[in-house]
């Protein structure tokens, strides 16, 4: 056994967007053991439920995570209503599953720049962020924010789009997959980048269930597991398929993403060609009495929203289980053994989002 | 496919047992939460089995000792952590115990709304 030294990696790190910190025991070397540590921005934003309106707090569960914005709103807001027996209009389902799959659009996109960056491949970084940004753009044009949007309310959605826009957003997502085809050949065909993931951070199929992973990280050990399979929302009319890989490394997470952003777009231009129209948000009546528990497939993973009521317009509780805290346990279980240098590629494909984390 | 919620009740003693059972079965762990409720705490226990959903429900006095499923479910440790620094429930045999350090808090214990 080689001399054992224990190196601190964050909270500030080039490859940490947002604060976590490593406690890495290496010998040489090699990481024998992690042990992870949060707490840098716990905001305790579900303790604010107790004091706001149930309606109000929606815009207070947005601000959960700035990536992920729209569908902690949503996932809030679908507990509610399935607490209270509130049916949607069938048109805010649509609208609701079109925004979700673009917002997963731009944060897998957001991600693949932030790993190229990380490799150290910035014209790589450049043109992931460049095709973003047409993201955000048709995010604003059809939400006025381009990462809040403030959308959802308890009933609905508060904002329509029109039919023509409808179909614009769905010709620019063919412009959209057309430029993702010509890069993700360079972060799955390229041999420097390969040298970088292949092999590395391997997350065993059993492994990924016991240690509670989730999303793509849990796709990528084999697990064809996808709470949009559920039928929430929309996606009970839409053809989905399920992006997997039996790789189980950094690759195979790479792969699962790339091919989740094809997916989305295909999400999006079937929920464009079957969206009918109507009405977008019903009138709320009374005060939530019930409990609901939901999962959502939000681009990180399975996030669970539960709310609690207790007749007034205060909630008693809500919980937000994101995929970030659920995938911990298994990103410091595939750091074991791993190399000192590949700690930055491993952290990067859990895309961490420790905000959400947080809360 | 409709998305339903349904809870099951579960004494605290059966806990582990549970755990053990529903692991050996194929079931991971989805997530646990806490409520306060009167003196108490009801807490949730949520298993998942591909798209499949258990929900447990555990309540327990504020000053009973909650054994830590951490032995059958590692990934718990997360979970228990938060629970017992956010409402001060008192988790025995925490795996990877922080001590209520977790998100180092100034207030003690700041969800919990009895005994204050």
């Amino acid at each position: 056994m080689g001399k054992r030294s224990i190196v601190p990696f964050g909270p500030q790190h080039p490859v940490l967007p947002e604060p976590i910190h490593l406690d890495l025991v290496l010998e040489d070397e090699k990481v024998v053991d992690v042990l992870p540590e949060i707490g840098f921005i716990h905001r305790g934003l579900e303790g604010l439920v107790s004091k706001r309106d149930f309606k109000d707090y929606v815009y207070v569960a947005e601000r959960v995570c700035g990536i992920c914005s729209f569908m902690h709103g949503m996932g809030y807001c679908e507990s509610v209503e399935h607490g209270m027996g509130i049916e949607i209009p069938r048109r805010a389902d649509y609208l609701r599953t079109i925004w979700a799959e673009m917002s997963r659009v731009h944060s897998h996109l957001l991600w693949l720049g932030l790993l190229a960056d990380g490799f150290g491949f910035e014209a790589l970084f450049n043109e992931c962020w460049r095709i973003r940004e047409d993201v955000l753009d048709m995010l604003e044009a059809t939400t006025g924010g381009r990462c809040i949007f403030s959308v959802n309310n308890v009933g609905g959605v508060v904002r329509d789009v029109d039919n023509a826009t409808l179909l614009g957003i769905s010709r620019k997502m063919d412009e959209i997959g057309a430029r993702l085809k010509e890069i993700s050949s360079t972060f799955l065909k390229d041999y420097t980048v390969k040298s970088r993931l292949v092999g590395v951070g391997i997350l065993s199929h059993e492994a990924a269930l016991e240690l509670g992973a989730v999303g793509p990280m849990m796709r990528a050990s084999g697990w064809d597991i996808d709470m949009r399979t559920t039928g929430y929302s929309a996606y009970g009319d839409l053809d989905l398929n399920i992006n997997t890989s039996n790789d189980c490394d950094c690759y195979a997470r790479t792969e699962v993403r790339i091919n989740e952003i094809f997916t989305a777009i295909d999400l999006i231009k079937q929920a464009i060609d079957k969206i009918p129209n109507g009405n977008i948000i019903v009138p709320v009546k009374g005060n939530p009495k019930s409990e609901f528990l939901i999962r959502l497939e939000q681009p990180r993973g399975e996030a669970v929203y539960y709310t609690k009521g207790n007749g007034t317009k205060y909630l008693d509780r809500f919980r937000v289980r994101t995929p970030t805290f659920a995938n911990i346990p298994a990103m410091a279980e595939i750091m074991r053994g791993c190399e000192v240098a590949d700690i930055p590629m491993i952290i990067l494909t859990i895309d961490p989002c420790i905000s959400c984390t947080e809360r | 496919m409709a998305v339903t919620y349904a809870v099951q009740p579960l004494s605290v003693n059966e806990l582990l047992n549970q755990s053990l059972s529903l692991r050996g079965e194929g079931w991971r762990l989805c997530q646990i939460l806490s409520v306060c409720q009167g003196k108490g705490y009801e807490l949730l226990y949520t298993f998942a089995k591909e798209h499949e959903m258990l929900n447990f429900q555990v309540n327990i006095e504020e000053n009973t000792v909650v054994p830590s499923i951490t032995p059958v479910f590692a990934c718990a440790f997360l979970y228990e952590n938060e629970i017992a620094e956010l409402f001060g429930v008192n988790i025995e045999g925490i795996q990877v115990s922080y001590e209520r350090k977790l998100y180092k808090l100034d207030v003690e214990t700041p969800f919990k709304k009895t005994g204050k």
